[in-house]
């Protein structure tokens, strides 16, 4: 352990302490301040105050609370992503009949969706591979997965890390809509960003 | 249904409607063997009789006439045109049955030897020749009336075409019930009669690519429900099943070798290649078959085991190829139109049933592998899933009607036209058994 770790873990263990002490009349703060590690300097050892922790939407600590005054994290660094969230929202890439190469349109998707996972590298990422009812089933197994496969090298150049991704083939198995028309065929071929 | 009034009363019957299904009793699947076939020969099966004092325990000679009928090849005579009788051990009149357009005529005889237990001696007589071509006394019991009577037909129909009958054999498909959002796969077995009918396997996950053991008692299948492919063995008659292949990836494809040692099964091992490898069931271990950039699927072993057939797209589009069962170089096999895949080898020893594209059309062909020629068997549009029975001479099939998978029936040498079999459900990928 290094100097500031143990400055942090001392300082944990005091809050830790103190919420303690408050818990006989103050219950219901107890479960929100546990379980986070803020980076509290060691001043604050001796102040019996709780900082509440505010969260960005993907979990990431912005600040705290005390007093009812907000405390900017200085380490806080808004995500890319948040930009984009429109690009984030497109999780289904379509297919042409019995190809696999990604489509020009999809460029953009899968660089925010590869800067999302960049930013939370705790996330995980399935990429479910289909394939439409035209022809044997075995083979459009081999279909969606060969798709699947397309988006997972794309990713990769992106800087994802292979660790993060898995994929899957449902080939014919999981249509995403009913129907023997060419707009439902064209639904069906596709791969979907399963976030895990 | 039409007349259910209360609402109640609905939901009542939807909530039952699962276990329904499971029992299928409802809904029969009959299998026609084929279409009909114009020079189907004229035959009365006259009903067999019965030495004892209590009623007929059971009409075999319905059973062997539907049998005869359903495979196109027989034009059974009504019961009421039977106007020759009794049949009661007298002198065969040939010329009355002649003249009452019978070719063949069979009758039989049966008698109680104990609680349950019954011998039976069935005749049958060509008319034609006017000689005796078959005596034949099988004992019989209660418990197996039905595939005893199948038995027989079986025996008629090898005398009279010289190939073996499949009529005690089974077919095996995947029906899928409940809605759109919420689908139950159900692996099920039936005689080829659409009897006995049995669900073996259900998931909420898909099932996919049922294949028989070489002895008939187990099958392999493809399931997701661990959430990715996994291909199972079960035992038919214990029903316990245990998991051969559940790498990363694609597990798939499996296909039974003629000996029932090793398991032909396509695996992606995490690159999202597929191949096809040869698993030894023993030891669960696999070797790689083939190796190709593209995608190497659906294997089928050739009837002496040396060879697997599979369909690869190395050349763009799916063909079939042939390699041998320790890999190498793959030949390929069909070469008409651009798209052929999925084969199924017949025992005629030249033919594969394949999923033919033509113009745009997925139907079912014949491809020979000896000289390439192709045979177009179906004229649907999503036509899928062949398998050859066991005998060679039909072709069973998925394809869709009304938005819903359907099985189909057609001769293998294309002289019928497809047989369409009353929906039960969403069914698909049928497999017909081996002999038992």
């Amino acid at each position: 352990m290094n100097q500031s770790t143990i400055k942090k873990f001392l300082s944990n263990l005091t809050l830790i302490t103190a919420v303690l002490a408050l818990s006989a009349c103050q219950s219901t703060v107890v479960e929100e301040t546990v379980e986070v590690e803020t980076e509290v300097e060691t001043e604050v050892e001796t102040i019996a105050v709780v900082d509440v922790p505010v969260l960005d939407e993907f979990g990431n600590v912005t600040g705290w609370m005390r007093d009812g005054t907000f405390i900017r994290n200085p380490d806080y660094v808004e995500p890319v992503v948040q930009t984009a969230p429109d690009l984030l929202s497109q999780t289904i890439l379509y297919f042409d009949f019995d190809q696999s190469g990604i489509k020009d349109q999809y460029r953009d998707v899968l660089a925010a969706h590869a800067a999302y996972l960049a930013s939370n590298p705790g996330l995980s990422l399935r990429l479910e591979g289909h394939a439409d009812e035209r022809g044997s089933r075995e083979y459009n197994i081999g279909l969606g997965e060969r798709r699947a496969q397309a988006v997972k090298r794309a990713l990769l150049l992106n800087g994802v890390s292979t660790a993060n991704l898995k994929t899957i083939s449902f080939g014919e198995e999981k249509p995403r809509v009913q129907g023997t028309s060419e707009s439902s065929w064209a639904e069906n071929r596709r791969v979907e960003l399963v976030y895990r | 249904m039409k007349t259910t009034k209360s609402n109640v009363f609905k939901i009542v019957l939807l909530s039952f409607a699962f276990s329904l299904v499971s029992s299928l009793s409802a809904a029969k699947l009959i299998i026609p063997v084929s279409g009909s076939v114009d020079d189907a020969t004229p035959v009365a099966v006259l009903p067999f009789e019965y030495v004892g004092t209590s009623s007929a325990p059971y009409d075999f000679s319905e059973v062997i006439e539907a049998d005869l009928q359903s495979s196109g090849e027989f034009d059974p005579m009504s019961r009421a045109d039977m106007v020759v009788k009794p049949n009661d051990g007298a002198i065969f009149n040939y010329g009355d049955w002649r003249l009452l357009g019978a070719d063949v005529v069979i009758t039989g005889k049966y008698f109680e030897t104990s609680s349950g237990q019954y011998n039976l001696v069935m005749d049958v007589f060509d008319t034609v020749r006017t000689k005796k071509i078959i005596t034949y006394s099988l004992p019989v019991n209660s418990q197996n009336l039905r595939a005893s009577a199948h038995h027989l037909s079986d025996v008629i129909y090898e005398k009279l075409t010289g190939i073996k009958g499949i009529f005690s054999t089974r077919v095996v498909y995947i029906n899928v019930v409940g809605g759109f959002n919420n689908k139950t796969y159900e692996l099920i077995v039936s005689d080829v009669d659409g009897e006995n009918q049995a669900v073996v396997a259900r998931s909420r996950a898909p099932l996919m690519s049922p294949a028989w053991s070489p002895d008939g008692r187990q099958l392999a299948y493809v399931s997701f429900e661990s959430d990715n492919s996994e291909i199972f063995v079960q035992d038919l008659s214990t029903g316990s099943r245990r998991s051969v292949s559940n790498k990363d990836g694609v597990n798939s494809s499996p296909a039974f070798s003629p000996d029932g040692k090793s398991l032909a099964v396509t695996l992606s091992r995490g690159t999202g290649n597929l191949d096809v490898y040869v698993m030894d069931l023993a030891s669960g271990r696999v070797k790689r078959i083939t190796d190709s950039r593209a995608i190497d699927t659906e294997a089928n072993w050739s009837e002496d085991g040396q060879s697997i057939f599979f369909t690869s797209d190395r050349a763009g589009q799916p063909q079939i190829y042939k390699v041998s069962k320790n890999g190498g170089t793959a030949k390929r096999v069909s070469f008409v139109g651009k798209y052929n895949a999925r084969p199924r080898v017949s025992v005629d020893g030249k033919n594969l049933a394949v999923v033919h594209v033509d113009e745009g059309a997925y139907q079912i062909a014949m491809v020979n592998y000896k000289n390439g020629q192709i045979l177009s068997l179906t004229d649907g549009s999503l036509d899928e899933a062949p398998s050859v029975s066991p005998n060679g001479r039909i072709v069973i099939y998925a394809t869709t009607r009304d938005g819903k998978g359907v099985l189909a029936t057609v001769a293998a040498d294309g002289r019928s036209k497809p047989t369409y079999l009353p929906a039960v459900g969403d069914v698909r990928e049928p497999a017909w058994s081996p002999f038992r």
